[in-house]
C-alpha cells in the first residue's frame, strides 16, 4: 500500500499545527463559530446531536494493521471504545471533545492518517473498489489512480470552497463494487485495444433528496488528459454552482439545469484553454506510485494447501458456509479475499469495538500482508489471505466475534447513524436495522434468499444509499412520528438505478414484517436464481406493492 | 484598509480605492466582465462571503488572460486561512478592512503571510 513521502507527512503535520492554532483561536474568540465551521469541517469535525463527531479519512478504504491498531487506541483514549465505519469507507468517532482534537489528530498523523477533507464543500475522500488489486475480475488496478487523485485533490487551493461537497469513486472492473454511478464523478478504468489505460468519466450521479444516476460525460480519456480534464470540470462547476440553495448546488443539478451537451462543451473549452504546464510531471508522478501497489512476489506452491471446500472432514461445517459467503476469488492462485461482516445479529451496522479492531489488525498482520480494506457496505476485507491459512483465519475471527457469515445477504444491512447520533436525522435507523436483521435470522430466510441489499437512511440525505438498494428504507418525521418509506428495485452497481417508492410510509413496528413479506413474495415469484432487481423488472411496482402493504394472502404463509 | 502581500508586506491604505482601481464581485461570470474592466492595471475581486470560492477560479482564469502586469487583488470578506489559497490561485495581494484586520487578529493575518 501507499507510504507517505516526506512531503505528504509534512502536509499532514502542518495541517495538525494549523488546526491546533484554529482551535485555539476559536476558544479565544478571534474566530467566530461561523468562520470556524468551514475550517473544522475541512478537518472532518462535525457538531452532532450529543457531541462533536470526527470523521477520519481512509483513502479508497485501504488500511494497514498499524493504522487500525491506532484507531483502536484512539477509540479507547478519546472516545468510548468503538468506531463506526461509513459508506464512504471512512471511520467516525462519536464522542471526542474539541479540546482533545489537536492531540487526536497528531496521533493519527503518526500512522499517516488524517481527517482532511472528510467534510465541507471540497473534494472528499476518494473511494474505490474494496477488492482493488486483488479481484479476479479486474481489468485495471485502480489504486495508483486513486492515490494520484488523492494527492491532486488534497488541499487543492482552488477547490476548497466549492458550491457543495464533491465525491469521486473509482473502479477498474466491469463489476462495479464502488458505486461509481451515484457519485459526482465516477471513473471506470479500462484497457484500450493497445493495452493502454483509458478512463471513462461518469458525471452527475448522487443521492440525497434528488437521486440521479451519473451520465457518461467523457469516454476514453488518456491518462495524461485526466488531471487537466478534472481541473477544467471542477473549475466550470465552481464558477457555475449555486450558492443560494444548498439543495441545488451539487453538480448533478447543474448538469440537469444546463444539459449534458452544454456542460460538456464548457468543460472542453476550459480544458483547451487551461495551462497544462503544471501537469507536466504528473504522469511521471503517477508512474512512481505504481511501485507501492505491485503484486507481491509469492511462492505460489508454498501457498497452496487443502482447500476448505475440498476437505471432506469439513463437510457441512460452519466454515464451509463462511467460505462460500465471506470469501472471494483472487487474482493470485492460492489466495482468497476474506470479507469480515460488521453486521452481527442485533449489532449496529458498521460498528467495531476497539477489541475487534485490534483482533482484525493482528489477524491481518499475520495472514493478510498487514493490509485491510473498508467496504462501502460497511464491512472489512482482508485482501491477501492464502488458502492454506483460511481455517486458522476463520478460527481467529470466531474468537474475535467476527465470523458472521452474511456478506451480501439480507442481514448485511447498510444503516446510517440516524437519530441516535446525527443532527440531520429525522428518524432512527440503527434500531430499525437491528429489528429487521433479527427478524430475518429468526426465520432462517436469508440462506434461501441469496444476495439482497437492504439499506436504511434516517433522513432524506440518504447516507445509507437507500435509493440504490433492492429494498430501501427512508426514515422521515411526520408530525413528530417516525415514518418509513419503502423503495424497491434500486441498485448501485454497473447497472445502477434509483428504486421506486411504493407509497405511504409505515411505522417502525410494521417494518420487520413488511420486509419479510416482500422477501417471501420475491422468493415465491422469482424464476430460478433470478436476482431481486431482475424479478422487480419483470414483475414491476404494481406486482410488488400488495406485498409491501400486506394485501396478499398466499401459500407462503403471508397474512394481511 | 490594509493591503497584504505574499512576501509579508502590510501596507496601510486610507481607502480601498486609493489604488484608483475598480472592484467587481468575485462571483461575476467571466463573460460578464467588460473590456474596460479588463483593461485596468489593478482589478479588485470582492468576496461577498469567505465561503464562496468562485473568486479563486475567477482569478485563475483572469491571470491567464490578462497581461502579466495586471494586478489581481482579493478583497471583501476573506479569512486569514485563505491567503495561501489566494496566492496559489494567482492573486497578487489582498486588501481587507480595518475591522476584519482587527477582528481576525493582526498576528493571525501576519502568520499567513
Amino acid at each position: 500500500m501507499y507510504q507517505y513521502n516526506d512531503i505528504n507527512q509534512e502536509t499532514v503535520d502542518s495541517r495538525c499545527r494549523e488546526f491546533r492554532d484554529q482551535v485555539e483561536r476559536r476558544i479565544a474568540g478571534t474566530l467566530s463559530e461561523s468562520e470556524f465551521k468551514p475550517l473544522r469541517l475541512m478537518n472532518g469535525l462535525y457538531l452532532q446531536l450529543h457531541a462533536y463527531m470526527l470523521r477520519v479519512a481512509i483513502p479508497y478504504g485501504v488500511l494497514s494493521s498499524s493504522q487500525l491498531s491506532k484507531l483502536a487506541d484512539i477509540s479507547d483514549k478519546y472516545d468510548r471504545g468503538y468506531g463506526h465505519f461509513t459508506t464512504r469507507q471512512n471511520i467516525q468517532f462519536n464522542w471526542p471533545t474539541l479540546e482533545d482534537m489537536p492531540d487526536l489528530l497528531e496521533e493519527l498523523a503518526t500512522v499517516q492518517m488524517h481527517a482532511i477533507q472528510t467534510s465541507g464543500n471540497c473534494i472528499r475522500n476518494i473511494t474505490g473498489d474494496p477488492l482493488a488489486g486483488v479481484a479476479a475480475d479486474e481489468d485495471v488496478d485502480p489504486r495508483p489512480i486513486c492515490e494520484w487523485l488523492r494527492q491532486w485533490s488534497t488541499l487543492h487551493p482552488e477547490f476548497r470552497y466549492l458550491p457543495r461537497k464533491f465525491k469521486f469513486a473509482i473502479t477498474g472492473s466491469a463489476n462495479d463494487r464502488a458505486a461509481i454511478k451515484v457519485h459526482d464523478i465516477g471513473l471506470r478504468l479500462r484497457k484500450g485495444t493497445a493495452g493502454d489505460l483509458l478512463i471513462d468519466l461518469w458525471l452527475g450521479g448522487g443521492q440525497g433528496r434528488t437521486p440521479k444516476i451519473a451520465q457518461l460525460f467523457k469516454r476514453g480519456l488518456k491518462v495524461e488528459e485526466l488531471l487537466p480534464y478534472l481541473e477544467a470540470t471542477l473549475r466550470v462547476y465552481n464558477m457555475h454552482g449555486r450558492r443560494d440553495n444548498k439543495y441545488k448546488a451539487r453538480i448533478k443539478i447543474l448538469l440537469s439545469e444546463i444539459g449534458l451537451e452544454s456542460l460538456q462543451a464548457q468543460v472542453q473549452e476550459e480544458y483547451e484553454a487551461l495551462d497544462k504546464g503544471p501537469f507536466a510531471n504528473s504522469v511521471a508522478e503517477l508512474k512512481a506510485l505504481y511501485s507501492h501497489f505491485a503484486l507481491p512476489l509469492i511462492d505460489i506452491v508454498q501457498q497452496s494447501g487443502p482447500t476448505i471446500l475440498g476437505n471432506e472432514k469439513l463437510a457441512g461445517h460452519e466454515v464451509q458456509r463462511w467460505y462460500k459467503q465471506n470469501t472471494r476469488d483472487h487474482k493470485l492462485a492460492g489466495f482468497r479475499s476474506v470479507m469480515i461482516s460488521l453486521k452481527p445479529a442485533g449489532g449496529i451496522p458498521g460498528d467495531a469495538t476497539s477489541a475487534q479492531m485490534r483482533a482484525l489488525a493482528s489477524i491481518a498482520k499475520q495472514y493478510s500482508r498487514d493490509e485491510l480494506r473498508v467496504t462501502h457496505r460497511q464491512n472489512i476485507v482482508m485482501p491477501w489471505v492464502a488458502e492454506k491459512d483460511l481455517l486458522k483465519v476463520w478460527q481467529a475471527l470466531v474468537d474475535g466475534d467476527l465470523a458472521e457469515s452474511n456478506i451480501d445477504l439480507p442481514s448485511d444491512i447498510i444503516a446510517c447513524p440516524g437519530m441516535d447520533y446525527c443532527a440531520l436525522a429525522t428518524a432512527r435507523s440503527i434500531p430499525v436495522a437491528q429489528d429487521i436483521s433479527k427478524k430475518l435470522r429468526e426465520t432462517e430466510l436469508q440462506t434461501d434468499i441469496g444476495k439482497l441489499a437492504i439499506n436504511i437512511s434516517g433522513c432524506i440525505n440518504a447516507c445509507a444509499h437507500h435509493h440504490v438498494a433492492d429494498i430501501g428504507i427512508l426514515g422521515l418525521d411526520r408530525a413528530g412520528v417516525e415514518n418509513y418509506q419503502i423503495t424497491l428495485g434500486g441498485r448501485s452497481d454497473e447497472n445502477a438505478r434509483v428504486g421506486e417508492r411504493m407509497g405511504p410510509g409505515l411505522s417502525a413496528d410494521e417494518l420487520p414484517a413488511t420486509i419479510e413479506r416482500v422477501i417471501k413474495f420475491y422468493i415465491k415469484e422469482r424464476h430460478d436464481d433470478e436476482s431481486f432487481s431482475l424479478a422487480y423488472d419483470r414483475i414491476g411496482k404494481a406486482g410488488f406493492k400488495p406485498a409491501v402493504y400486506g394485501e396478499v394472502n398466499d401459500d407462503a404463509g403471508v397474512t394481511a | 484598509m490594509r493591503q497584504l502581500f505574499e512576501n509579508g508586506d502590510v501596507v496601510e491604505l486610507s481607502e480601498r480605492d486609493a489604488l484608483g482601481s475598480i472592484c467587481i464581485p468575485a462571483d461575476t461570470p467571466i463573460a460578464d466582465i467588460d473590456a474596460e474592466q479588463l483593461a485596468q492595471s489593478v482589478l479588485l475581486l470582492e468576496f461577498a462571503s469567505f465561503a464562496d470560492g468562485r473568486g479563486f477560479s475567477l482569478a485563475k482564469i483572469l491571470k491567464r488572460t490578462l497581461p502579466p502586469s495586471t494586478q489581481v487583488v482579493a478583497t471583501g470578506t476573506i479569512i486569514p486561512d485563505q491567503l495561501e489559497l489566494a496566492w496559489q490561485c494567482g492573486f497578487d495581494s489582498a486588501i481587507i478592512s480595518e475591522e476584519l484586520w482587527l477582528r481576525c487578529g493582526p498576528n493571525n493575518w501576519r502568520a499567513q503571510l
